[in-house]
C-alpha cells in the first residue's frame, strides 16, 4: 500500500514573478484547509526556466516544506508531464502561478475523487474570469445528461487545472504543443483521451478557479493560428463505432436524454 | 412570392397600417379555421373579447409566434399535410384551431411553467380552461411578466441602456431575438440572430421578420416535450440556478477570501458578469448534431481515399466535372480494392441524383451546410476526413476542400496523402488569372503530394509563375489527352506512388 499523501498540490510557474506569490499564497490556503480534512498533501512547485523574479518569489518555498523543480521546456505539456513523474501523492492538482483556488477546492475535489477512486477526475463548479474580462464558465459534469461526447469532438469542454488521479497523467501524459505544424489544445487531447481511456470528469461543487486573462493566452494564439488537436482515437470512425457497438451501457460515448443538473 | 415572404410583408403591414384583417391565406387548409381571428377570440375568457382587446391580443400572437417550435410538435401526417416552416399562417390558424387545446406550444419566448411561477409570485393563476399561452398574451402582458427564462430585463436593460421602449422585453421580441448584438440575459444569447432566420433581402429587412430556425431549443428534441421545454430552457434554468449558487453565502465568502489575497478578481465590475455554460449554449452546438448526423450517414468507419468533389451530379460532357468523375475512375483503376468515398461538398446534386462520379459510396455535404458559417463547414468536413482516417484525401475543384487544406493541410499532411486536381484557374472581368484557385494553389502546394492539371499551358504557367524547381514540377501532373481515359489512369498511376511529403 502507497505510504505517500493523498495529494501533490503542484504550482507551475515560468515569468508570473511577484504575482505567483498570489497564486502560492491561495494554494497554501487550500492545502491548510484539505489537511485540516484529513487529507495530506505535498506541494511541488515546478519552475519553468523562472525569470529571476519569479525564482525569488519562491525562493523561500522550501522552508515552508515545499519540493521546489527546476526545468526548461517553456511548454506546458512537458512542465506538467514532469510534475507528474515526480509527484507522490495518489492525485495530482495543477495550478498555473497566475490563477487561484477557492480555499476549499482541493477538500471539495479530493471528495469527489474518492468517490470512485481512481477514475474520476474532478474539475470546480466554476471558472471566474478577471482582469480583462469578467465571466463566469460552469463547467460539464461528465454525469450530467446534457454531456454530450459528440461536442468533445468539436469543441473542449474543461481545462487542465483539474485534480486527477496521478496514473491520468503518468497512462496519458500531454502531448507538447508545435504552433508551427498547428498542433495545440494539449487540454482538450488530455480530455478526450482520458474520457476515451474510461475516466470520468466529475465536478465538485461549490468550488472555483479564479482565472486572469491574459492578452497573449496560449488559447488565444492557437486559434489564431489554426491549430488543432493532435490526432486522437476519440475522432476515429471506427473507435467510436466499436465503443457504440460492444459497450452500450458503460461506453463513455453514451448519451443520456434527460434534464441537466445544477452545479 | 414564397409564403415565408408572405409572413415577412404581413408583419411588416402590420407594423405600419391599420390592424390586419383576417389572413389572406394562397389556399385553403382543410381542417382549419377559416377565421383565425374568430377562433382567438373564442379561446379568449368571456370578458376579454372586445374587438379591441382580440386586435391586440392578436397582434402580440403574431409577433411571438415560432413556427419552427410548433412544427416540431405535429405529427408526421400533420406536418405532411401543413408544413407549418413552408407557411406560417398555418402554424398561427392550426395552433388557434387545435394546438392551442392540445396544449401545443407555438412561441419560443413562453414557458408555461415559468409564467406559472411568476403569476404565483403575483398570487394569481390562469384559470381552468383558458390556455396559459393566450393568458399571457391577454392579461401577462398588460402585467409587463416575461414569461421565459431566456430573457433578463434587468441584465437588458443594463447592457443595453439605449433601449427606450418602457418594456424592454417587447425590444427583444421585435429586434433582440433577431440580431446578434442584443444579449438577452447572463446566459448569453440563444439563438446566433441572423443567422438563424430565414432570410429576407432588402433595405425594409430589420421590419420584416422571417421565423427563426430555432436549432438551439430544438437541439435533441426528441428527448423533451416541447410543449412545456426543451434542451435550452432547460440548460439556460441550470445556468440560472448555478448563477444564483453564486449569491450563497458559502460561494460570497469563497470570492471574498479569494479577493482577500487578489482585489482584481472583483474586475472589472459590472452588475451582471456574463455567464458561459456550454453545451447548453455554445455557438458549436449545432454542428455538434451535424458531426453526429454526418458519421451515421457515412456508413462506414474507414476508407482509403476520399475526394472532395464541388458536387456528385452526374455532370454534362462538356462540364469541367467531367474531368472529376475520370479522375475517380483512374483512383479506382489504380486501386480496385480500395475503399473509396465522393463527398459533394458545394452544392446539392441536381435531378440526375449523386452518384454521378461512379463511385459507390457518396456522400453530400451541401445540403447539411447551408447556413452554417464558414468556419464550421470546414470543421464538419475535417471531422469526416480525421473519422474516416483515409490514406488520401483528394481536391477534385471543390471549394469547401480546398478551404480544408488552406486552413488545416498543415496537420493533415502529417496523417494522410493530400491531392488535388486544379481543372482551371478563375479570370476576372480583364481576362487576369486571379481568382479561384490560384489563391488555394499557392496556400497548399507545400502540403500537396501531387496536382494534376489537364492543360499543358496552365502547368506551363506555374512552373513559371512560381519558379517552381524541378523537384517541385515531379508533384505538378499532366494528363495528356484529357478526354482519353487512358491518359488519366497513367497520370493518376504516376501520382499515387508519389511518397509523403512529409513524415
Amino acid at each position: 500500500m502507497s505510504t505517500g499523501p493523498d495529494i501533490s498540490a503542484v504550482i507551475t510557474a515560468h515569468t508570473e514573478g511577484p504575482m505567483a506569490g498570489l497564486s502560492f499564497r491561495s494554494l497554501l490556503d487550500a492545502v491548510g484547509v484539505a489537511r485540516a480534512d484529513g487529507v495530506t498533501v505535498e506541494v511541488l512547485v515546478v519552475l519553468d526556466a523562472p525569470d529571476p523574479a519569479t525564482w525569488e518569489a519562491f525562493s523561500e518555498a522550501e522552508q515552508l516544506g515545499c519540493r521546489v523543480i527546476e526545468v526548461s521546456y517553456g511548454d506546458q505539456g512537458p512542465v506538467r508531464n514532469a510534475a507528474a513523474s515526480r509527484a507522490s501523492g495518489r492525485y495530482v492538482a495543477f495550478l498555473d502561478a497566475d490563477d487561484l483556488w477557492s480555499e476549499n477546492w482541493l477538500a471539495e475535489a479530493y471528495r469527489m475523487c474518492e468517490s470512485d477512486p481512481g477514475r474520476v477526475i474532478a474539475h470546480p463548479a466554476v471558472n471566474w474570469f478577471f482582469g480583462g474580462t469578467n465571466y463566469v464558465y460552469f463547467l460539464t459534469d461528465q454525469t450530467d445528461p446534457g454531456f454530450d461526447p459528440a461536442y468533445l469532438r468539436v469543441a473542449n469542454y474543461w481545462d487542465t487545472l483539474c485534480l486527477a488521479p496521478v496514473a491520468a497523467y503518468r497512462d496519458i501524459p500531454f502531448l507538447t504543443r508545435d504552433l508551427a505544424e498547428g498542433f495545440a489544445y494539449e487540454d482538450w487531447h488530455w480530455n478526450m483521451e482520458t474520457v476515451a481511456a474510461g475516466f470520468i470528469h466529475r465536478v465538485a461543487p461549490d468550488t472555483l478557479h479564479f482565472k486572469r486573462r491574459r492578452v497573449r493566452s496560449q488559447t488565444v494564439e492557437a486559434t489564431a493560428n489554426k491549430s488543432l488537436t493532435r490526432p486522437s482515437r476519440f475522432l476515429d470512425y471506427a473507435w467510436i463505432a466499436d465503443q457504440e457497438r460492444g459497450h452500450d451501457r458503460g461506453s463513455p460515448l453514451r448519451r443520456t436524454p434527460a434534464t441537466p443538473t445544477v452545479m | 412570392m414564397t409564403s415565408m415572404k408572405r409572413w415577412a410583408r404581413r408583419l411588416s403591414t402590420r407594423r405600419d397600417g391599420p390592424p390586419d384583417p383576417a389572413p389572406q391565406r394562397a389556399r385553403p387548409h382543410p381542417g382549419l379555421p377559416a377565421d383565425p381571428r374568430a377562433a382567438l377570440r373564442a379561446l379568449l375568457p368571456a370578458d376579454g373579447r372586445e374587438d379591441d382587446r382580440v386586435d391586440a391580443v392578436w397582434e402580440r400572437l403574431l409577433l411571438c409566434a415560432h413556427p419552427a417550435l410548433y412544427a416540431a410538435q405535429l405529427t408526421a401526417e400533420e406536418r405532411a399535410a401543413y408544413d407549418p416552416m413552408l407557411d406560417p399562417d398555418v402554424a398561427v390558424a392550426h395552433y388557434l384551431g387545435h394546438g392551442a387545446r392540445a396544449g401545443r406550444r407555438i412561441s419560443a419566448v413562453f414557458h408555461p411553467q415559468w409564467y406559472a411561477d411568476r403569476l404565483a409570485e403575483r398570487g394569481q393563476s390562469v384559470p381552468d380552461g383558458v390556455v396559459p399561452f393566450l393568458h399571457w398574451l391577454a392579461v401577462g402582458w398588460e402585467q409587463r411578466i416575461v414569461p421565459t427564462p431566456l430573457f433578463d430585463e434587468a441584465f437588458y436593460r443594463e447592457r443595453h441602456p439605449l433601449v427606450a421602449h418602457p418594456w424592454p422585453f417587447v425590444h427583444y421580441l421585435n429586434r433582440g431575438l433577431y440580431e446578434a448584438k442584443w444579449c438577452p440575459s447572463p446566459i448569453g444569447r440563444h439563438h446566433p440572430g441572423a443567422d438563424d432566420a430565414v432570410d429576407v433581402d432588402g433595405p425594409d429587412r430589420i421590419a420584416r421578420r422571417a421565423p427563426l430556425l430555432l436549432r438551439e431549443m430544438l437541439h435533441r428534441a426528441e428527448a423533451y416535450d416541447l410543449a412545456r421545454t426543451s434542451w435550452l430552457e432547460e440548460g439556460c434554468l441550470a445556468a440560472l440556478a448555478s448563477y444564483a449558487r453564486l449569491d450563497s453565502a458559502p460561494m460570497r465568502a469563497l470570492v471574498a477570501k479569494a479577493a482577500a489575497i487578489e482585489p482584481l478578481v472583483h474586475t472589472p465590475r459590472p452588475v451582471h458578469r456574463k455567464v458561459s455554460c456550454p453545451p447548453h449554449r455554445h455557438p458549436r452546438l449545432y454542428l455538434t448534431d451535424l458531426v453526429e448526423a454526418t458519421r451515421h450517414e457515412v456508413g462506414v468507419t474507414h476508407v482509403d481515399t476520399v475526394v472532395l468533389v464541388p458536387d456528385t451530379s452526374e455532370p454534362h460532357p462538356s462540364e469541367p466535372g467531367t474531368s472529376g468523375r475520370r479522375l475517380v475512375a483512374a483512383i479506382r483503376a489504380a486501386e480496385p480494392e480500395g475503399e473509396l468515398l465522393v463527398i459533394g461538398t458545394d452544392a446539392e446534386p441536381g435531378p440526375g441524383g449523386g452518384d454521378g462520379h461512379g463511385a459507390p459510396r457518396t456522400l453530400e455535404l451541401a445540403a447539411r451546410t447551408q447556413g452554417l458559417p464558414r468556419d464550421q463547414q470546414v470543421d464538419l468536413l475535417l471531422d469526416v476526413v480525421r473519422g474516416l482516417t483515409p490514406r488520401r484525401v483528394v481536391v477534385a475543384d471543390s471549394r469547401l476542400g480546398w478551404d480544408l487544406v488552406t486552413t488545416y493541410g498543415r496537420q493533415l499532411s502529417r496523417q494522410t496523402s493530400l491531392g488535388a486536381f486544379l481543372p482551371t484557374w478563375d479570370h476576372d472581368e480583364a481576362g487576369r488569372r486571379v481568382g479561384f484557385a490560384i489563391t488555394e494553389f499557392r496556400d497548399c502546394f507545400a502540403q500537396l503530394d501531387w496536382v494534376v492539371v489537364v492543360d499543358d499551358a496552365l502547368r506551363k504557367e506555374l512552373v513559371d509563375r512560381y519558379l517552381l524547381p524541378a523537384v517541385s514540377q515531379r508533384r505538378l501532373l499532366l494528363v495528356e489527352e484529357p478526354g482519353e481515359t487512358d491518359s488519366w489512369d497513367a497520370a493518376v498511376a504516376a501520382a499515387l506512388p508519389l511518397p509523403r511529403r512529409r513524415a
